[in-house]
């Protein structure tokens, strides 16, 4: 692996001790918001997965993989015997950390993940995929505290099976050797199959949430499925799948008094917990979120791995066609698919409308924006764009304009 | 249960190699009935004109058994070389070959090719894809290379296009010369030229050796024998490194399923896409065994009946999105795709 620009070490490790001493000062642990978020949910299961949430519980025996996005493969990193840790962040202190590093108009995501990592050096490995233009940079920001722990994985941004396929398996294949090479395992092809297997388990059980969630108004609050999700970045595959079912059961029995909120459809950025902003301003306005496709649940839950052939390189290829290939992501060619989903979900959820959450200063999102705009104008479905950042300083405005939205709905 | 489709058609392949290569032990008396005999006709060589049964034994084309159990046709690859008689006559190239030389009155043809016609509107290419005994056997040797954990041999479209072409060549000039030795002045080229397809077909060989018969695997008696003997080695080895290396690669090859592919845009079977659930994840295109990229390409709902496409349902099993990949027969859905 190619180290990078380790030459800045010296002046930028004086800031980073400013900065871990300045971390220090304030709280993290976000109580408040947790105490609020689990008074508002009436269910029992929810109660460990917000422990998860608050503590950040993570398998602490196994070496520790981090990574971002969600074209990064689980299942390898799960077979080579380390623990997979999704490390996209929203957190707003991280966020103003971040901001002494790389300061300017640099997407709020990656500030976070930048702050977040300063002190919390425990991961073994790194990985950053080449998606968005801030992640690609984050691999050179970070050299000078990883080092070596770094490793970077280029995937080609057309998302089309057809003229891409062959690199992305290269880049996955690369990956796998790599990581065999480090962690100095060599998985069998059955154990790649069975961590294969726990991933699609997992997928099932969301996939059956999701469906509840889509077709009876109001069964889940979006605080509780988002949290949910969120878990799943600190739970391994079969723990989360675990809570994940008796939360199902407990859904099922659930009682629903019937009631007209109007059901949307959440897309655009991620949302990962403590930036629970815009959730909290759609809980508010009397609206539900019946489903939703942010690559912060539905993108990293959805997509099962569907093997073909069963052997390794096989199982490589089915996984780039699991991570790669149906991601929605606007980094991305092909806005065929987001349209698809949005379609799809909106037909098969009779939903009323689409409400578009756009992280201020991630421009591939906002770059989308125009083109959705056109086309759901032409098929007749209600569009809002919430273009927001971490700061609560614009709350009620975005409250007025969710709110006369969904008036228009009516 | 996870792969449903690929279970059933397991079973049906079986069954079916069983029955179309071991049918002449099985039923040992033959089930041609009187009104059979009206309805489909046996056909006859005419007087002076050789047919496969004047071949002796150890010539290429010496069939082990001359009566099948019954008389017709089926668009699958059924060998007239299956030991017995096998269970069907013949497929429906060397039914053309042979009826070409012979001359045959267009009355005896029309109801075994009726029944042809509509058993290939019924289900199209199926037939391969389910039916075919070189096809299952070839579906086998996959498998081996499967647990052998060598992966599958990719082919680019143009190679895929030059194969089908290929296809056209070999059944437009062994039609040609099927007519051509069926011309009195040219009779004596009947006993070299006779079925040049069958000659070189890699089922000659497979289907008697399955049946523990030995076929004709080296005459070389003369010049034009020994080339095709040879040529039947060659073509033996390029069908088992096909199904080696590159699943079903040969099926775009043979000219039996090549006159299947005619009635695939149709016929009774129709595989549909739903083009809004489709999320482009490509597996459809992955996994199909012909290599065939309509169903991941194209964004429209409709009948994906490609000339390609066996049927053999790989891409709406292993589809993961609900309902965006259906199998319907006349109209009247059978399965479609669903996540386990």
């Amino acid at each position: 692996m190619k180290r990078y620009n380790t030459f800045i070490g010296q002046q930028y490790l004086k800031i980073l001790k400013y900065l871990t001493d300045k971390r220090k000062n304030i709280s993290f642990d976000y109580k408040n918001e947790i105490e609020k978020y689990r008074k508002a949910s009436d269910l029992k299961t929810m109660n460990y997965l917000y422990e998860v949430i608050s503590k950040k519980k993570i398998n602490i025996d196994k070496p520790i993989v981090g990574y971002f996005c969600k074209t990064i493969p689980e299942e390898i990193i799960i077979a080579v015997g380390a623990t997979p840790l999704r490390l996209c962040n929203q957190d707003i202190y991280c966020a103003e950390i971040g901001e002494e590093i790389i300061p300017g108009d640099i997407c709020p995501v990656i500030k976070a993940i930048c702050g977040y990592l300063q002190n919390d050096i425990k991961i073994d490995l790194l990985v950053i995929p080449a998606t968005c233009d801030g992640k690609t940079k984050l691999a050179e920001i970070l050299t000078p505290i990883f080092n070596d722990r770094i490793y970077f994985i280029d995937i080609p941004r057309n998302s089309d099976y057809i003229e891409n396929i062959d690199l992305w398996e290269s880049a996955y294949l690369k990956f796998y050797d790599y990581l065999k090479n480090r962690f100095k395992a060599k998985p069998s092809r059955k154990e790649l199959l069975s961590v294969c297997k726990m991933t699609n388990k997992r997928t099932e059980i969301f996939r059956k949430i999701y469906q509840l969630r889509g077709e009876k108004t109001g069964i889940i609050n979006s605080f509780d499925y988002f949290i949910l999700t969120s878990a799943s970045f600190y739970l391994s595959p079969s723990d989360w799948s675990e809570h994940a079912e008796i939360l199902y059961k407990e859904l099922l029995g659930k009682v629903v008094k019937q009631n007209y909120r109007k059901r949307i459809l959440l897309a655009g950025s991620p949302i990962i917990f403590p930036n629970f902003k815009i959730l909290e301003i759609i809980e508010d306005s009397n609206c539900y979120i019946a489903s939703d496709i942010l690559c912060s649940g539905y993108g990293h839950l959805f997509d099962p791995v569907k093997i073909d052939e069963e052997t390794e390189l096989g199982i490589i290829r089915a996984l780039t066609l699991k991570y790669i290939a149906p991601n929605l992501c606007p980094c991305f060619l092909g806005i065929d698919k987001l349209l698809n989903a949005i379609l799809e979900n909106m037909d098969k959820y009779t939903l009323d409308g689409v409400v578009y959450y756009n992280l201020r200063l991630c421009n591939v999102f906002e770059i989308e924006i125009p083109i959705l705009k056109d086309i759901l104008k032409n098929k007749g479905i209600p569009l809002l764009v919430l273009k927001t950042d971490f700061s609560r300083e614009d709350i009620g405005q975005l409250k007025t304009r969710l709110e006369a939205f969904i008036e228009m709905l009516k | 249960m996870k792969n449903k489709i690929s279970f059933i058609r397991r079973i049906v392949q079986i069954v079916s190699f069983v029955l179309l290569i071991y049918g002449g032990y099985i039923f040992k008396t033959r089930l041609y009935t009187e009104t059979g005999e009206k309805l489909f006709p046996k056909l006859k060589a005419p007087e002076g004109y050789i047919s496969t049964t004047k071949f002796k034994e150890g010539s290429i084309l010496w069939p082990s058994g001359t009566n099948p159990v019954l008389e017709n046709y089926p668009p699958s690859l059924v060998c007239r070389f299956a030991p017995k008689g096998g269970l069907f006559k013949a497929c429906i190239f060397h039914f053309i070959s042979e009826n070409l030389t012979w001359q045959t009155h267009i009355k005896y043809l029309l109801p075994h090719f009726t029944l042809f016609i509509l058993l290939c509107f019924l289900f199209g290419r199926m037939w391969c894809g389910w039916v075919c005994p070189i096809g299952s056997l070839g579906d086998f040797i996959t498998s081996i290379r499967k647990k052998m954990n060598i992966p599958v041999k990719r082919f680019p479209d143009s190679f895929k296009s030059s194969l089908r072409f290929f296809s056209y060549g070999i059944m437009v000039i062994s039609f040609f010369i099927s007519i051509l030795i069926g011309i009195p002045n040219f009779k004596r080229f009947q006993c070299y030229w006779f079925l040049p397809y069958c000659q070189i077909c890699p089922a000659r060989l497979i289907c008697p050796i399955f049946g523990l018969i030995k076929p004709g695997w080296k005459d070389f008696e003369t010049v034009i024998t020994s080339m095709f003997t040879i040529l039947g080695w060659l073509v033996m080895g390029i069908f088992l490194a096909a199904f080696y290396f590159g699943r079903r690669i040969w099926c775009h090859l043979c000219p039996v399923g090549l006159i299947n592919s005619f009635f695939n845009k149709g016929s009774g079977i129709e595989l549909k896409k739903r083009a809004i659930s489709c999320n482009k994840c490509g597996l459809c295109t992955d996994a199909c065994p012909m290599g065939l990229k309509d169903m991941y390409e194209k964004d429209t709902n409709g009948i994906y009946n490609q000339n390609g496409c066996i049927m053999c349902l790989r891409c709406v099993e292993i589809c993961p999105k609900e309902g965006c990949l259906s199998v319907s027969f006349f109209g009247k859905k059978i399965t479609e795709s669903k996540f386990r």
